[in-house]
């Protein structure tokens, strides 16, 4: 609040998407729009095996058919190095010998047109033979259960532990990976509980879902490899890439445009590497789009198991608490090891606790790999840990808020002994969404209820944004940072900060595209990282372009740097302004083309916390078990808003993801198949899904460590409701549901097992 | 058993075909004729496009834009007809229906959504063989007739909408939809689609109900008629009974045993609550 | 040999004739014959509506529709009410100054669906008409308040 100085004129403002006017025209153009002089065209064979040996596969009849120009198999692989995976490479650019879920890559190859690679993708023969697939995470872990992999793990790269933790890589069977995290000491504190509550929860597969499936186009040239495609971190792509190819990381080129949708769907290497393959191997620009449904079919969410224990004093003080979380991991790392770490360190959620410990186990199953979703774990860790708050406060006969209240994490404090501190005060945001929810009170109605929830995210973790800022000689700006425009408004912020540092309107600020050749290293569209990270590099950027414009007009006006400032493109001196073209020009011979600064930042463990509260009114039907949420009213705190409206559509696009997840989002399979993983058959939120009231309260306490005091808001809209929506039904008809989605079944079936009622 | 293409799903899988665009419906029968197997019909082709990104390639399409009369909605003082290719769009705003039916054109409303309306068509709703589609229940509780021109045979013949299941095979010609105009109120529940779907039908005969009969549908199997298990009530008997008739009658159903869908305990569970409230929605003073 | 098909249509106005494919899509024809690239293909099965334009005033799944369908009608693209930067459609303005796109993938089909409603009679029972269109980022609230006059007057529940 206190940095939110009356003197700033860019940062603040709800001016809209500086991209708005190009994708509202059809004018802005997608990875999925590029086509090229001379372009292939790839499809996919995919494994119809959950888990089986490949035998054979016979690809002479493909090679006929006439417009095909390239086929690759896992014995193309040979002569890379050809797993990736984010800390534990395990998973194979094309299967190699082994299928392990029903989706996975086969075979591919590029035709002149998509038309004839379908028709030669039908000519091609695999024979499998077939083993004990692995559905679930039961399965996986049955006495019986056949290795997923039997093979050594090829080579990783895992981080150290974070604090108070340890993990094991693949410490038994079909486990990938296991995590432990402790603080205080909890055998000392489970004695001294008054209470104690302890549940089973369950959090199901979700998908992505973004409309832009993943999509690349790959060319080789003289000067190596060039890439477009619509992956969130194009520079980690390119040290993937490199590695798998054994090309120098100089020699691979990547470029970033517009991405629709990501939600973590697209983070770290996934098929890009076929399109790669095809276009080395067919020696010409190769276009490989998955379709929606394949793309639903190459990531997911982790689905769960979350044991939950927690104790607390008769006067409502949180004591001790202890997890047991299975995560489905599919049958690739991809990110697991990273979300189960994240997962296993947040149970403390936005409370104190005396002690926490938990355990983490990543399952491998014969289904889709799990990988990085929006919340990266905080949505897990909320469903279960926000629903059981609700419960001891209703066994302790608390009003839940008041309990909550009690015993939030101060400003300044940090949750556990190591972590950043929190950097942001919480009851303000309970008081704001308890405050509009209730409205003006009035009688309770039967079959109505409230419930609340209370979370919050880490959010840009070691994470390294650099930035490039030029001032040209028209007196207008170029920027240039890493990250990718992926619906968050990146461009539109980064170009609010470098219009208030350079004194510009936001029209004179220009976003260049992303190429990694020139644009400057970022680590990734990750944990909401890109205004803070980003922005402060792009601040710091401007700043230094501005004092190198400065200390050049002052050479060449004959004063001190001091006495100039740059305003509207202009120097000013006094009461005189200078145009930057009639400085260069004043200068003559061997004047700058442009005054450029350049920046980067680096991060801790934790760089701030992205708060979230909701509170939701639902009315239940408590013959059918089918409940309509009337009210979901959400708060969010950005430290600074850069620009308010951004900060909404963020915090409710999350919110509507979270409903969806709430409602009927799931990932299922019939047998070894997944039976909705398509678009038409996986139900997302749509308009007449929104409760009749859906508000948002935006909160800048201003203690970001973002430029201007701003910080990241992406992550933290849904991690919140599925919780409030449980809550309110257990408020409104008195029985708790701890499998999510909240289908209607399982409403009535708490209802009618409910014998106390 | 769910089966799993290797080849992903898209437009650019379709197989090439012969287009065939005949004027009458004759003509479209006769092309019919020529290679039954071979030849599918397109009218709105939401469902047979998808399913040819599928690799379905039969070969022959017959477009029925053209077609006269199969667009048609016609009202007669017994019955109505409504041409195979009537999209749904033109059933809701149609001005005769809102007078003569006026629930049929608030029904369709309901369905899909826009895109899905203008583009899809009675007939094409009623031949996905979809459970989840809600065209079918709806005309068989209204007891619709549906007109077939069989092209094997090379005959035409009739089927009550009630006794209609689609097979595995491409379905016959449908050409039009008959429904009989009768005093009867027509009640649907559609709060837990796609789960659940009902829709109940009470044939009035001054005050007495001459006959009832409610479906239910969902998405993971349907529909599933039954009639009312009860001759001529009146309808201050039904009013005063209306959670017994309900029980009675939810106890017909046929078992919905679904894979991950809700399972037969709620379905059935479920029908009863639908069927009293909608019996009470009919019979009772709002 | 490829069965093709002549087709004409009016496109955005000007009348387009080609021989194409018989089993062109509507929404190819567009983006690979026309190069109008505005009109996005997504889900590929009609369920999404990110290839929604106009067919004689009402919206059209171009995916799920080939392209000689449009046979002598008229087509409209995001690209028809977009006429210049500076001059667009009404609704476009109010999706605008709202704030309404956030990865923008959706957009262009929710400006034709919206376009579409908004030619609509202000009697027209639309009940519904805007839920046809998914926004996964998910601006659907923005968007209800920025369509809201036209949501008002054509019995959509607020």
């Amino acid at each position: 609040m206190t940095l939110r100085a009356n003197q700033l004129t860019q940062v603040g403002r709800s001016i809209p998407g500086v991209d708005s006017r190009a994708k509202l025209s059809g004018a802005a153009r997608y990875t999925s729009d590029i086509a090229m002089e001379g372009m292939l065209h790839a499809k996919i064979l995919h494994s119809t095996r959950a888990h089986a040996l490949i035998k054979s596969i016979d690809v002479s009849a493909a090679q006929a058919v006439p417009g095909v120009i390239a086929i690759v198999t896992g014995d193309d692989l040979a002569a890379l190095d050809p797993h990736y995976g984010m800390f534990i490479r395990d998973q194979p650019v094309l299967a190699i010998g082994k299928v392990r879920y029903v989706g996975e890559p086969v075979v591919a190859l590029a035709a002149i047109d998509e038309a004839t690679a379908c028709r030669a993708l039908e000519c091609v023969r695999v024979a499998y033979q077939d083993l004990q697939p692995l559905m679930t995470i039961a399965d996986a872990l049955a006495p019986d259960a056949p290795a997923l992999f039997t093979d050594e793990l090829h080579a990783h790269a895992l981080p150290p532990s974070p604090v108070n933790s340890r993990y094991v890589q693949q410490p038994s069977r079909n486990v990938l990976f296991a995590y432990d995290y402790a603080v205080g000491n909890a055998d000392a504190w489970w004695p001294l509980c008054d209470h104690i509550v302890e549940q089973n929860f369950s959090f199901a597969r979700l998908s992505h879902y973004s409309l832009e499936p993943h999509v690349c186009v790959a060319r080789f040239n003289e000067q190596g490899l060039e890439v477009w495609s619509n992956n969130q971190d194009p520079f980690l792509l390119q040290l993937d890439i490199a590695r798998i190819f054994r090309l120098p990381v100089k020699a691979v080129r990547f470029h970033t445009g517009f991405i629709g949708g990501g939600f973590g769907g697209k983070s770290y290497c996934k098929s890009e590497p076929i399109g790669v393959l095809l276009a080395q191997k067919a020696r010409r620009p190769v276009r490989l789009a998955l379709t929606m449904a394949e793309s639903m079919q190459t990531t997911c969410e982790h689905g769960a198991q979350i044991h939950l224990r927690s104790g607390v004093s008769a006067n409502g003080e949180t004591l001790v608490r202890e997890a047991n979380v299975l995560l489905d991991g599919g049958a690739y790392a991809d990110a697991s090891p990273s979300v189960a770490m994240r997962i296993g360190s947040r149970f403390n959620g936005p409370y104190r606790w005396k002690a926490v410990t938990t355990k983490v186990k990543v399952v491998r199953t014969t289904t889709i790999p799990a990988g990085s979703f929006r919340g990266f774990g905080s949505a897990h860790v909320t469903w279960a840990a926000e629903s059981q708050m609700d419960v001891i406060a209703r066994e302790l006969g608390i009003d839940p808020c008041d309990f909550r209240r009690r015993n939030f994490i101060a400003l300044g404090d940090p949750g556990a002994p190591g972590e950043t501190p929190l950097d942001c005060e919480l009851n303000e945001g309970l008081d704001a969404v308890a405050r509009r929810i209730k409205g003006n009170g009035g009688p309770r109605i039967n079959g109505r209820g409230i419930g609340f929830a209370v979370a919050v995210k880490s959010g840009a973790g070691g994470h390294r944004a650099d930035a490039r800022v030029r001032i040209l000689p028209s007196g207008s700006a170029l920027i240039a940072t890493g990250v990718s425009e992926i619906g968050q408004s990146t461009r539109t912020a980064m170009t609010q900060v470098a219009a208030e540092v350079l004194g510009l309107a936001p029209e004179q600020v220009e976003v260049e595209e992303i190429d990694t050749q020139t644009t400057p290293f970022d680590a990734g569209t990750h944990a909401s990282s890109g205004i803070a990270v980003s922005g402060i590099a792009i601040k710091q950027a401007a700043e230094k372009a501005r004092d190198a414009l400065l200390a050049f007009a002052a050479d060449v006006l004959g004063c001190r740097q001091g006495e100039l400032d740059f305003r509207q493109g202009e120097v000013v001196h006094g009461d005189a302004s200078y145009a930057v073209a009639d400085l260069v020009a004043r200068h003559g011979d061997g004047a700058p083309t442009d005054f450029t600064g350049e920046a980067s930042k680096q991060t801790g463990a934790g760089f701030f916390w992205m708060p979230a509260w909701t509170a939701a009114e639902v009315e239940v039907d408590v013959e059918t078990g089918a409940f309509t949420v009337l009210q979901l009213i959400n708060a969010a705190e950005v430290g600074t808003a850069i620009n308010p409206q951004r900060c909404i559509s963020q915090a409710e696009g999350a919110a509507v993801q979270g409903l969806g997840q709430s409602l009927f989002e799931e990932i299922a399979y019939e047998g070894a198949v997944p039976a909705n993983a398509e678009p038409l058959k996986y139900r997302v939120a749509r308009m007449n899904d929104l409760p009749s009231r859906f508000e948002t309260v935006l909160l800048e306490q201003g203690h970001g460590p973002g430029p201007f005091g701003a910080k990241g808001v992406g992550e933290a809209g849904n991690l919140t409701i599925p919780a409030a929506i449980a809550n309110a039904i257990h408020d409104a008809v008195g029985v708790r549901v701890t499998d999510l989605p909240l289908r209607p079944e399982r409403v009535l079936r708490a209802i009618l097992s409910d014998k106390i009622r | 058993m769910l089966q799993y293409s290797e080849i992903a799903a898209t437009r650019r899988r379709i197989a090439e075909f012969q287009l065939f665009r005949p004027d009458s419906i004759d003509e479209a029968c006769e092309i019919l004729a020529e290679a039954p197997e071979a030849t599918v019909l397109h009218a709105g082709g939401i469902d047979l496009v998808n399913r040819l990104k599928t690799g379905y390639a039969p070969g022959r399409i017959v477009a029925l834009k053209a077609v006269e009369r199969m667009q048609d909605i016609r009202i007669f003082d017994d019955r109505i007809e409504i041409g195979a290719a009537a999209s749904h769009w033109q059933i809701e705003n149609h001005a005769g229906l809102k007078i003569s039916l006026p629930m049929l054109p608030a029904y369709v409303a309901g369905l899909g959504n826009i895109r899905v309306r203008v583009q899809g068509t009675i007939g094409g709703n009623i031949l996905a063989g979809e459970p989840v589609y809600e065209m079918l229940p709806l005309l068989g509780v209204l007891d619709a007739e549906l007109t077939f021109f069989d092209a094997s045979r090379r005959s035409w013949f009739k089927l009550a909408a009630r006794d209609y299941r689609r097979g595995p095979t491409a379905p016959p010609f449908l050409t039009a939809i008959t429904i009989p105009q009768r005093s009867r109120s027509v009640i649907w529940d559609r709060r837990l689609r796609p789960a659940l779907a009902m829709v109940l039908s009470l044939d009035w005969d001054g005050d007495m109900i001459r006959s009832g009969t409610a479906v239910l549908t969902g998405d993971r199997g349907g529909p599933l008629f039954t009639s009312l298990p009860a001759d001529r009530l009146s309808r201050s008997q039904a009013a005063a009974n209306c959670a017994d008739i309900a029980a009675d009658w939810a106890r017909l159903f046929p078992s919905v045993d679904l894979p991950s869908g809700p399972g037969p305990d709620y379905c059935r569970h479920v029908a009863g609550v639908m069927l009293r409230r909608a019996l009470q929605n009919c019979l009772l003073p709002s | 040999m490829s069965e093709t098909i002549s087709v004409s249509m009016m496109v955005n106005g000007e009348r387009r004739d080609a021989e194409v494919p018989v089993a062109l899509m509507l929404a190819d024809f567009l983006r690979d014959n026309l190069r109008l690239l505005g009109t996005k293909v997504a889900c590929d099965q009609g369920a999404c509506g990110a290839c929604t334009v106009l067919v004689d005033g009402l919206p059209t799944t171009s995916c799920l529709t080939f392209a000689f369908v449009a046979e002598g009608r008229d087509v409209t693209t995001v690209e028809g009410v977009t006429a210049a930067d500076a001059v667009w459609d009404a609704v476009q303005q109010a999706l605008h100054e709202h704030g309404a796109p956030q990865c923008g993938f959706c957009m262009p089909g929710l400006v034709m669906l919206s376009k579409g409603l908004s030619m609509q009679p202000a009697s027209a029972e639309a009940a519904g008409w805007l839920n046809a269109n998914i926004c996964r980022c998910s601006g659907y609230e923005v968007i209800r308040r920025a369509l809201a006059p036209w949501i008002a007057t054509r019995g959509i529940p607020a």
